[in-house]
């Protein structure tokens, strides 16, 4: 590698790091972006909504495929695995719809 | 059946202008290149619900002196099915915040932090914390996404009133869902839960007669204000109607028409961008023009000065423009930027000024 890529590479690295270092506060959440996207929104699509889960999934669905998905009709609950991470959504009563549960690590 | 017959048929049909009881009254606007360029406008032929571009309208509801005058839905839409607002729901909250104003709950010039921050610069967007609403395209720092699916969700008025203050109080106007809920948040600081809870209903939703309303909350039972209001097109188009009369539902004042003049008012802290053509915000809605801020050019050339909007992601629209009694509500799901709401406006008005002509020339019609 010629002198000039090496100095480039190392300021993409140093400028990446110093990235990840001011905005790790918001960047440590970011893999439950997803999951928690995907279950709350889901969940509302589902059970405020009334829509079916094809149109759910169509409606909700980002660039990144989700890993796994339970939808629980009985007690309208629904629960994402994405990026590694899980996330799950409550509906709770006709007129407060559906509320995602405490973040776990 | 002739143009003719069915336009003498609506004629007979459309009288002074009413307030719809449980049922609102429906008058559908006789077919005509007008009312079909409507059609073609808000849903093309190309939409799709697996390829996310172009316009794609879900329900489209058009009402004129208090009657239901279009209306059209994309399947699996119906006149009965509920539609995320998104930030639409800013604007209602706003409406339930000024009910609270008039019973003399809270006051916009409240005090709500150590800062100076007032109740009324998280209503005109312009609380000064340090905030990014950016969406799907840019989720990685993003305030919003953060507020609403991660570290904020359980508790969003904690997480806002947490964030680092970047501009003093009032000085700096920046678009943000974090100070639409902070203003939920006071609310909820300022009366006991189990009224909090009833509130909106009580105050604005039962006696406008909404019976399909959904309202999340986070974990601390907080209205989440800035996004997630659900409801029915013909119940978001009884709130349109409201802001149309000046606050007065059948014989009843609602909400104060001095809490809508103030939600007319631009945003002091506000500076338009040269060439842009968004309306501009007021205390959680947006305007094309305000009389009060001259210098401030309409922001849509060709739109009535004194219309009102609501609007939110992917295409929600509220608009009303009360000189005409006239009220639109869109729901969507535009995931590009081809729905121009200034082209949308045009074709509504055009048609409203046609059929308003056609009513005001005929004899047999007792309008005006």
């Amino acid at each position: 590698m010629n002198k000039c890529l090496k100095a480039i590479l190392l300021l993409l690295g140093i400028s990446i790091s110093i990235f990840i270092a001011v905005n790790w506060k918001s960047l440590k959440f970011f893999p439950w972006v997803l999951p928690s996207y995907y279950a709350k929104e889901f969940c509302t699509c589902r059970y405020v909504l009334e829509n079916d889960n094809e149109f759910c999934h169509q409606l909700v669905r980002q660039y990144i495929p989700i890993q796994t998905i339970i939808i629980d009709d009985s007690r309208r609950h629904v629960e994402v695995k994405a990026l590694w991470h899980y996330r799950g959504a409550q509906w709770i009563s006709p007129t407060e719809g559906c509320q995602l549960e405490e973040l776990k690590n | 059946m002739a143009f003719e017959v069915h336009l003498a048929l609506w004629l007979l049909l459309t009288r002074a202008p009413t307030t719809p009881g449980e049922e609102w009254d429906t008058s559908l606007w006789p077919p005509s290149r007008l009312q079909e360029a409507i059609t073609e406008y808000a849903f093309p032929q190309s939409a799709s619900r697996e390829k996310r571009h172009g316009r794609r309208t879900d329900a489209a509801v058009v009402v004129h002196g208090g009657r239901v005058v279009y209306e059209k839905y994309w399947e699996p839409y119906t006149a009965q099915k509920r539609h995320h607002l998104w930030s639409v729901s800013k604007s209602v909250a706003a409406l339930v915040t000024g009910c609270a104003e008039d019973s003399g709950l809270i006051h916009r010039t409240d005090i709500v932090d150590s800062t100076g921050l007032q109740l009324q610069h998280l209503l005109q967007w312009s609380s000064g914390k340090k905030w990014s609403e950016t969406y799907e395209y840019n989720p990685v720092t993003s305030s919003v996404i953060a507020m609403l699916y991660t570290n904020g969700s359980s508790n969003m008025g904690r997480f806002f009133f947490s964030l680092p203050q970047e501009f003093a109080p009032g000085t700096h106007y920046r678009y943000s869902s974090g100070d639409s809920n902070a203003i939920s948040y006071w609310l909820s600081q300022k009366m006991p839960a189990e009224k909090y809870d009833r509130y909106p209903w009580e105050k604005l939703f039962a006696p406008l007669q909404m019976s399909s309303v959904v309202w999340e909350r986070d974990r601390e039972k907080t209205w989440i204000s800035s996004s997630y209001l659900y409801m029915t097109a013909r119940d978001l188009a009884r709130i349109g109607l409201l802001v149309s009369r000046n606050g007065k539902w059948k014989d009843k004042q609602i909400i104060s028409s001095r809490w809508l003049d103030w939600s007319k008012r631009v945003s002091p802290a506000y500076k338009p961008k040269p060439l842009s053509t968004n309306l501009h915000p007021t205390a959680q809605w947006w305007v094309n023009f305000d009389p009060q801020s001259p210098h401030i050019d309409p922001a849509i050339q060709g739109a009535p000065t004194d219309l009102i909007a609501a609007q939110g992601h992917w295409g929600q629209s509220l608009i009303v423009v009360p000189s005409r009694d006239l009220v639109v509500v869109r729901f969507a799901d535009d995931r590009d930027n081809s729905f121009d709401l200034g082209k949308w406006i045009r074709t509504i008005i055009d048609a409203a000024e046609f059929y308003e002509q056609m009513s005001q020339s005929d004899p047999s019609s007792s309008r005006h």
